[in-house]
C-alpha cells in the first residue's frame, strides 16, 4: 500500500477550473477518449498530474453539457470502440481565454513568488 | 439538456457511461498487459487504479442535469414498491390521511368560497353596505330616498348611494302565477355593482324617477326557467301584482344579488301612506368608498350629518355602520367557519400522529433494510429524504382518495350551510381548493414522516450490524416508545378538546331546542299570502278576503282555530318601532328610543297561537275602523314602558307621530321573534280591522298531519281566489328548524369532526398498545414463566395504556379551558366551561381508552411461556 499512499502525497490539487482548461489543451491536438486524456495529461506532466477518473468523467460531461466538446464512438489505433470527444469551434474560444487568464495567473503569481529587485 | 431528452434518452445514456468506462478499464488493462503483466493482475489493477466505479459513474450523471428528478424518481419508485409490499399498512395510513385531508379540503372549500373569494361586482372591495342612525336626514325613512341621493353626492368618501329593498311579487301572464323573488332598486345599483345585463338594457333615468315603476328586469335562472331562453321577452309586458311592467333586460347568469332575486323593478318613489307602511319602508343602502376613503373615515362623515339635527342628548337606536360588501352578505358565519377550519386541522393532525406511529412501528420491521443502506453509504440526509417521500407518497394518495370523498362531502355541506346564496352557491373544488388538498397532503406526509425518518437515519451503524434480528429492537425501542408515547398523549388531548367543545354545542343545541318559544310549535301550519292583486288595493277587498277565507278553514275537520298577521314570528322580517311616547316626560324622536315589534293580527291570533292572554281582552270584531284605536302589548313592553302601573287603559302613540295613539286593551306573553336563544325586542299587536295590510300569514292550528292540511289549504285559498298564490306554505316547526340552522350546522359540523378525531385518537392508542404487547412479547412470556398471575400482565399492559391517556385526558381538559372560550358565542345558557361535559367527555375518553388497552392486554396473557422462552 506504500507506493499508493506515496503518489497520493505527491498529487498536486488542480487549481478550481484547471482540470477544464488542461482536457480542453489536450484535446487540442486532436480527439481523444477519457482513458487517452488522462495518459496524456499524466504523461505531459512528467507523472506529477494524476486525474481522477471521479473529476475526468464529470469533466468531461460537463464540458459536453456546455457544448465545449462533442462525443462519438468510433475505434481505437488498438481496435476498442471506446467514446471519443473533440473540441468544438466555441470550446476553442474557450480554451483561448482560458490560456489568457492561466498566463495572467502565472505571471501575478510568479510576480509574488520571484520579485524583481528594488530598482534603488 | 431539457427534461424531455433526458426523459427519453435516460437508458441509452446509462448504457453509453457504463460502456465508456468500461472501454477505460480495457485500454487501461490492455497496456498494463503490454507492459508485461498478466491479464488478470493487468485487470486488477486497472480496476483499483480507476477506483470506485459506481461513484464515478454517480458523480459523472450529477452532469447530466435533472439529477433531483432522478433521485425522486428513483424514491418513487422504491417507495411504491415499498407500500405495494406492505398493503394492510398501506390501506390503514391511506384511509387515515384521506379522513383527515377530505374533512380539510371540503372545510377549505366552504371558507374559501364564502370568506376568500371576492365577490363577483366590480372592485368589490370599495363596495361598502351603510346602515343605521334612522335620525331626519339619514336613512330615508320617514323621508323619501331620493332627497338623501342629492346629500350623498356631497360626500367626500362616498359614491354612487343605492338602495334596495327586497321582497316578492305575483308573477302573472304567460302560464300559472308565479310568486317569484323581487329586489327594488334606486338608481346606480347595477353600475355601482358593475353588472351589466346579457339582453336589453338597465333602467332608464326616466323609469327610475317614475312614481309608479312599470319596468323590470329578470334574473338569467328565472328567464331560462320559466321562459325558457325566449329572445323576444326583452320589451314584452308581463304583469307583477296585477300591474303592467316592460321587461327592458336580461341579468347575466349567476347574478341575483341581493339574495337570490329573480326580478329587479324600480325603487317607487311614493310609499305606502298607510302609517305602518312608511315606518315598514327599510331598505338596505349600498355604496362605493371613494378611491382613498377607509370605511372608517366613511363613517365619521356619515355620523356628523346623521347627529346634526338630532336633540341634545338623544341617541341613535342603531350607530351609524359602515362595514364592507362582502362582510355584510357573509354575516356572523365568519369566526364559525374559522373555528371548524381550526377544529378540522386537529383532526388532520390527529391522523399526522397515527400515520407516524404506524411509520415508527414499521421503521422497527425496517430497520436491516436501513442499516445496509447505510453501511453501503447512503448519507443520512439522502436516507431521510427517501423515507419522507415515501410518507409524501402516502399523503398524496390519501389527498387523492380525500379529495373525492370531500367532492361528495360538499354535496352534503350545501344543504346544511345556511344559505348565503351568491357565496354558498360558489362552494366548489376550484384550483385554490386543488393547490391548498396538494399542499396540505405533502405538509401532511413530511409532519407524519418527519419523526419515524429521523429515528430510522439515527441508527449506530455497527452496534445495529452487529445484532441480530431478534434482539436489536432493545436497543431503539427506548427513545421509540417515548415519541410513539407522546404521539399518543397528543392524540389523546387533541381530541378531548375537540370532544368538549362537541359536547358543548350539543348540550347548547339541546337546551335551544327546549326553550319555549311563548306559543306553541306544534300543529301549526303557517301561509304567506299576499293580496297585491288590484282587486285587493281597497281594504275592503282584503277584509273580504281575510273574512271569507277564515271562514272556510275554521269549517275544515280538525281545524281548532285559524287566524292572519301580518308578520309571524320565526316568519322573517317583522315591523319595528323605535320609540314609544307615552303620555309623561319628553317627547321622543323617532328613532330615538328603545325598539319594539308591531303585529297586526285578527282576532283569532292569540288561541290560534296559543300565546296566552295575561290580562285584558283579545281584540273582537268590534274594534274597527271608526272605534277606539286599540293595541295590545306584551308582558316585557308593558314593564318597560309602565313599570309599577297597570298598562291596562292607558294610550301611546309612536315617536314622531304623535296624532295617532291606542289604547292597551290587553296584555299578552313575550314571543321569540326570530331566535330561539336570543331575547329581543318585546311585542305589540293591532287588530286587522283597524289596519288592513296587503301581506299576510294564514295561521292555523289543526290536528291532521301537514302534508293533508297544506293540500287542503290550497284548494280552500283557490276557491275564494283563483289567481292567489300561496308564497310559501310551512308547518310552524319548520320555520322554528330553520331558525336554527346556524347552530345545527356548526354543532353537526364540530360534532362529525370530533367524532373522526375520537375514533383516529382510539384507534391510535389501541395501535400503540398492541404494538407494545408484540413487542414485549418475551417478557411477557417470562414473566408469566416466573409466576406472573395473567392479571398481573393484563394490568401492568393496561396500566401502561392508561398512563397516557389520563396524561393526555389531563392536558387535553386544560387546553379545553382555554380553548372553549372561543364558543363562547354559540353557546346558549351553557358556560364554555361547564362542568358536566367536561366531566363526561373526560370519562367517555377513559372509557374507551381502557377498552382499546384491555383488547391488546388480554392478548398479552395468551403468550405461550415456551415460545417466548425458546426465542431467546
Amino acid at each position: 500500500m506504500k507506493p499508493k499512499t506515496e503518489r497520493y502525497q505527491n498529487r498536486i490539487e488542480l487549481l478550481q477550473g484547471t482540470l477544464d482548461m488542461l482536457i480542453l489543451q489536450t484535446l487540442q491536438w486532436g480527439p481523444q477518449h477519457g482513458y487517452g486524456i488522462s495518459q496524456s495529461i499524466r504523461g505531459r506532466s512528467g507523472e506529477v498530474l494524476q486525474v481522477e477518473t471521479g473529476s475526468l468523467y464529470p469533466a468531461l460531461h460537463r464540458l459536453e453539457r456546455q457544448g465545449w466538446v462533442t462525443s462519438q464512438w468510433k475505434q481505437t489505433e488498438s481496435n476498442q470502440r471506446a467514446k471519443f470527444y473533440r473540441l468544438t469551434p466555441s470550446g476553442k474560444k474557450q480554451l483561448l481565454s482560458e490560456q489568457a487568464r492561466w498566463a495572467q495567473i502565472v505571471s501575478a503569481i510568479a510576480g509574488i513568488m520571484n520579485p524583481a529587485p528594488d530598482e534603488g | 439538456m431539457n427534461l424531455w431528452n433526458w426523459l427519453f434518452h435516460r437508458r441509452q445514456r446509462e448504457e453509453e457511461l457504463d460502456e465508456e468506462v468500461q472501454a477505460h478499464l480495457r485500454m487501461a488493462a490492455q497496456e498494463r498487459m503490454e507492459q508485461g503483466e498478466s491479464p488478470e493482475q493487468a485487470r486488477a489493477s486497472a480496476v483499483r487504479e480507476f477506483g470506485n466505479v459506481t461513484l464515478v459513474k454517480e458523480v459523472t450523471r450529477d452532469m447530466w442535469g435533472w439529477r433531483w428528478l432522478e433521485t425522486l424518481l428513483q424514491d418513487l419508485r422504491y417507495g411504491v414498491r415499498m407500500l405495494r409490499k406492505n398493503p394492510g399498512f398501506t390501506a390503514v395510513a391511506v384511509i387515515t390521511l384521506a379522513l383527515g385531508i377530505g374533512a380539510n379540503t371540503a372545510m377549505f372549500s366552504v371558507v374559501n368560497a364564502v370568506l376568500l373569494r371576492p365577490l363577483p361586482f366590480k372592485d368589490p372591495g370599495r363596495l361598502v353596505e351603510v346602515e343605521g342612525a334612522y335620525a331626519k336626514d339619514f336613512v330615508a325613512t320617514p323621508k323619501p330616498h331620493f332627497e338623501w341621493a342629492d346629500w350623498a353626492e356631497r360626500l367626500k368618501t362616498l359614491s354612487d348611494f343605492s338602495l334596495y329593498e327586497n321582497g316578492t311579487i305575483n308573477l302573472a301572464g304567460e302560464g300559472e302565477p308565479d310568486r317569484v323573488a323581487t329586489a327594488e332598486v334606486s338608481e346606480h345599483f347595477f353600475s355601482l355593482l358593475g353588472i351589466n345585463p346579457v339582453r336589453g338594457r338597465t333602467f332608464l333615468p326616466a323609469e327610475e324617477a317614475a312614481e309608479h315603476p312599470f319596468a323590470a328586469i329578470i334574473s338569467y335562472e328565472l328567464w331560462q326557467s320559466r321562459y325558457g331562453l325566449d329572445p323576444g321577452l326583452v320589451g314584452k309586458t308581463v304583469h307583477l301584482n296585477g300591474k303592467p311592467f316592460t321587461m327592458v333586460g336580461v341579468m347575466p347568469s349567476g347574478f341575483e344579488f341581493p339574495g337570490q332575486t329573480q326580478i329587479w323593478v324600480t325603487l317607487p318613489r311614493n310609499f305606502n301612506d298607510e302609517m305602518f307602511g312608511g315606518m315598514a319602508h327599510m331598505g338596505w343602502q349600498i355604496a362605493r368608498l371613494r378611491p382613498g376613503a377607509t370605511r372608517d373615515q366613511a363613517r365619521a362623515e356619515l355620523e356628523v350629518i346623521a347627529y346634526r339635527d338630532m336633540p341634545v342628548g338623544a341617541r341613535a337606536a342603531n350607530p351609524v355602520s359602515v362595514i364592507s360588501l362582502h362582510q355584510f352578505i357573509v354575516g356572523d358565519i365568519r369566526p364559525a367557519l374559522l373555528l371548524l377550519l381550526g377544529a378540522v386541522a386537529f383532526v388532520l393532525l390527529i391522523a399526522c400522529a397515527n400515520v407516524a406511529h404506524l411509520s415508527l412501528a414499521r421503521s422497527v420491521g425496517r430497520f436491516r433494510e436501513v442499516a445496509l443502506r447505510a453501511a453501503l453509504g447512503a448519507g443520512r440526509a439522502r436516507l431521510v429524504r427517501q423515507l419522507l417521500t415515501e410518507s409524501v407518497l402516502l399523503a398524496l394518495t390519501g389527498g387523492a382518495l380525500g379529495l373525492l370523498t370531500s367532492v361528495w362531502t360538499l354535496q352534503v355541506a350545501k344543504k346544511l350551510i345556511p344559505a348565503q346564496d351568491i357565496l354558498a352557491r360558489g362552494i366548489k373544488i376550484d384550483g385554490w381548493v386543488l393547490a391548498f388538498t396538494f399542499t396540505v397532503a405533502v405538509l401532511t406526509g413530511i409532519i407524519s414522516g418527519l419523526a419515524p425518518a429521523l429515528q430510522s437515519a439515527k441508527l449506530d451503524l455497527t452496534e445495529a450490524l452487529k445484532e441480530s434480528v431478534g434482539s436489536h429492537t432493545g436497543l431503539i425501542v427506548g427513545s421509540r416508545h417515548r415519541l410513539r408515547a407522546l404521539l399518543g398523549v397528543f392524540e389523546t388531548a387533541a381530541a378531548l378538546v375537540l370532544l368538549i367543545g362537541a359536547g358543548l354545542l350539543i348540550r347548547s343545541f339541546g337546551k335551544l331546542l327546549e326553550v319555549n318559544p311563548g306559543f306553541r310549535t306544534s300543529d301549526l301550519v303557517a301561509a304567506k299570502l299576499s293580496l297585491l292583486e288590484p282587486s285587493y288595493s281597497a281594504p275592503e277587498g282584503r277584509l273580504n278576503f281575510f273574512q271569507e277565507v277564515l271562514f272556510r278553514v275554521k269549517a275544515l275537520p280538525g281545524v281548532h282555530d285559524a287566524a292572519f298577521a301580518n308578520v309571524l314570528p320565526f316568519g322573517g322580517g317583522a315591523g319595528v318601532v323605535l320609540g314609544l311616547n307615552v303620555g309623561r316626560g319628553p317627547k321622543l324622536e323617532w328613532g330615538s328610543g328603545d325598539g319594539a315589534f308591531y303585529l297586526v293580527v285578527s282576532d283569532g291570533y292569540f288561541q290560534t297561537m296559543g300565546i296566552p292572554l295575561l290580562a285584558g281582552r283579545n281584540f273582537t270584531e268590534r274594534d274597527t275602523k271608526p272605534s277606539t284605536p286599540v293595541a295590545i302589548v306584551s308582558q316585557s313592553l308593558a314593564r318597560r314602558q309602565w313599570p309599577g302601573q297597570n298598562p291596562l287603559g292607558k294610550h301611546f302613540s309612536f315617536a314622531g307621530n304623535e296624532q295617532h295613539s291606542f289604547e292597551v286593551v290587553g296584555i299578552v306573553g313575550d314571543v321569540r321573534a326570530f331566535d330561539l336563544g336570543e331575547q329581543q325586542w318585546p311585542q305589540m299587536y293591532f287588530p286587522i280591522l283597524q289596519h288592513p295590510l296587503d301581506a299576510a300569514f294564514l295561521v292555523i292550528h289543526g290536528t291532521q298531519n301537514s302534508t293533508a292540511t297544506i293540500a287542503t289549504l290550497r284548494g280552500v285559498i283557490r276557491s275564494v281566489d283563483k289567481n292567489e298564490p300561496i308564497a310559501s306554505i310551512g308547518t310552524m316547526e319548520q320555520l322554528i328548524s330553520q331558525s336554527v340552522a346556524a347552530p345545527r350546522f356548526r354543532t353537526l359540523l364540530l360534532g362529525v369532526f370530533a367524532g373522526l378525531a375520537f375514533l383516529l385518537a382510539v384507534v391510535g392508542i389501541y395501535g400503540i398498545i398492541s404494538y407494545s404487547v408484540s413487542q414485549r412479547a418475551h417478557e411477557m412470556g417470562i414473566r408469566m414463566a416466573l409466576g406472573a398471575e395473567r392479571r398481573d400482565v393484563v394490568r401492568l399492559v393496561v396500566g401502561q395504556g392508561m398512563r397516557l391517556t389520563l396524561i393526555g385526558v389531563a392536558i387535553g381538559l386544560v387546553a379545553a379551558l382555554g380553548l372553549t372560550r372561543l364558543l363562547a358565542s354559540y353557546l346558549y345558557s351553557v358556560r364554555p366551561t361547564d362542568p358536566v361535559t367536561f366531566g363526561v367527555v373526560a370519562m367517555v375518553m377513559v372509557a374507551v381508552a381502557l377498552l382499546a388497552c384491555y383488547i391488546p392486554a388480554r392478548r398479552a396473557t395468551k403468550v405461550d411461556p415456551m415460545v417466548a422462552l425458546r426465542y431467546e
